[in-house]
């Protein structure tokens, strides 16, 4: 992963699925991955992408009333990366 | 011929859809909800979710993520009742119920927790509104009612109901309704919705739910795990979480979505089981358990014959005619005493979309015949 990459967590799954179509629907690169160890208390899935495509999709999450946390990638180590 | 016309008991024939994704599911692609993020689970959540939007808008709400997935109607509505009311109060029901709603709230009277009492009803069953208001106490917490009737079809008019009863949450048991006749959740302002999926709404069993619109106001049935907030001995305060504990019923939720995918077109019309009751109701050696107004009739009825009892009548259909239908009480004890056929009960036809006029003139004829 690059310095410019990001994880995007959400407050449940259901959330997690309806980000990752709206970024299908818009041909948002994304990834769907395992939560990172650090941050493993949220649901057991979350999403990575870059940074500017965290902005368009945080822009998303919020007008959706969806609560999300972004996490550049370098902030973890646990094998994800 | 479809001579099944127990379809209120449980609907069938399905879709061949339905079989077929659960089937996929339980041989090809598996996976479970949510818990990891590999493909085989992804593809699983994905389709869940896509279960929970097609509810959502089958039930009219633009709030899915309020859908709470359990194993029938019956779960949904312990898990709202009983969630609701832990801190006491008056409960509102009507006179049609079915022991879903009775027992829950009599089991939480007999644990000196509630009061509750039954609306005014016209002799079918349908809710008298304009005398909602006196029935109406300071301290009324819910207003709980089946929309269709499992006794005689008559569908209530929730919309009307929560006018009547303003701020008082309404909650709607549509096991009956949902899929076989209108459900507006956001415009009728239906607070809490129970629902089934194996019956109109042509799923496997198992599957059901609830639409919680005001999460905060209801307790967990159920604690456990959920995949989330999971350093938490806690319940999540989220939805669906908050109400979701344990796996839910992955290959069911992937028939009942197939289902909703899959709906067929009716084979017979609205005039034609419109026909079928009028035909029914011209033999004199029967009562007709149905709504006064058609326009409130959904897809069932029941008869009383003057002489044979309700036992004796299901047998005969089913060893003279091949016809298979429901005697007795149908868990709707309250529902037989307002119709005056407690404790006997009556013998019920239910229909399914897959029904053509003629079976239903077969059937039609059957009644006729058995009636002589």
């Amino acid at each position: 992963m690059s310095e410019n990459r990001e994880i995007v967590l959400f407050q449940n799954i259901r959330q997690v699925i309806k980000a990752e179509q709206w970024c299908m629907d818009n041909s948002f690169p994304v990834k769907v991955i395992p939560v990172p160890k650090p941050y493993s208390t949220e649901c057991g899935m979350c999403l990575e992408t870059t940074k500017d495509n965290a902005d368009k999709l945080e822009e998303f999450a919020m007008e959706s009333g969806m609560i999300t946390q972004r996490i550049p990638t370098t902030n973890y180590t646990n094998g994800h990366k | 011929m479809n001579l099944y016309f127990d379809n209120c008991a449980t609907s069938f024939p399905k879709p061949a859809a339905v079989a077929e994704a659960m089937v996929r599911h339980l041989n090809e692609t598996g996976g479970t909800y949510g818990r990891s993020a590999y493909p085989r689970i992804l593809q699983s959540t994905r389709l869940v979710e896509e279960c929970r939007d097609q509810l959502a808008a089958k039930m009219g709400s633009t709030e899915a993520g309020k859908i709470i997935l359990t194993a029938n109607a019956t779960t949904a509505l312990n898990l709202m009742i009983q969630g609701i009311c832990q801190k006491g109060g008056h409960v509102l029901t009507s006179a049609m119920e079915h022991n879903a709603i009775a027992r829950p709230l009599e089991h939480l009277r007999q644990l000196g927790l509630i009061e509750w009492e039954l609306l005014e009803s016209a002799p079918d069953g349908r809710i008298l509104v304009d005398k909602i208001a006196s029935k109406l106490r300071h301290n009324t917490i819910l207003v709980a009612i089946c929309h269709m009737s499992n006794v005689n079809g008559m569908a209530q008019s929730p919309g009307e109901i929560k006018k009547a009863i303003g701020e008082i949450p309404l909650l709607v048991d549509a096991s009956q309704s949902l899929g076989s006749h209108p459900v507006m959740v956001d415009e009728w302002g239906i607070d809490f919705l129970a629902f089934t999926g194996h019956k109109s709404l042509l799923g496997p069993t198992g599957t059901g739910g609830a639409f919680i619109r005001y999460p905060e106001m209801v307790e967990p049935l159920l604690y456990g795990g959920t995949g989330s907030g999971s350093d938490s001995f806690l319940m999540p305060s989220f939805v669906p979480d908050r109400f979701e504990a344990g796996t839910p019923n992955i290959t069911g939720i992937h028939g009942l979505n197939a289902a909703l995918k899959n709906r067929p077109v009716a084979q017979h019309s609205r005039d034609d089981f419109a026909a079928l009751l009028q035909e029914v109701k011209r033999n004199s050696n029967f009562k007709v358990r149905c709504a006064a107004d058609f326009g409130h009739q959904g897809k069932l009825f029941s008869v009383v014959h003057n002489s044979l009892s309700s036992s004796e009548l299901a047998l005969r259909f089913y060893e003279e005619f091949g016809i298979e239908s429901r005697a007795g009480l149908h868990c709707a004890p309250l529902a037989h005493r307002h119709l005056g056929s407690f404790p006997t009960g009556d013998c019920r036809f239910s229909l399914s979309p897959y029904h053509t006029p003629e079976e239903l003139n077969y059937l039609a004829k059957a009644i006729h015949d058995v009636g002589k």
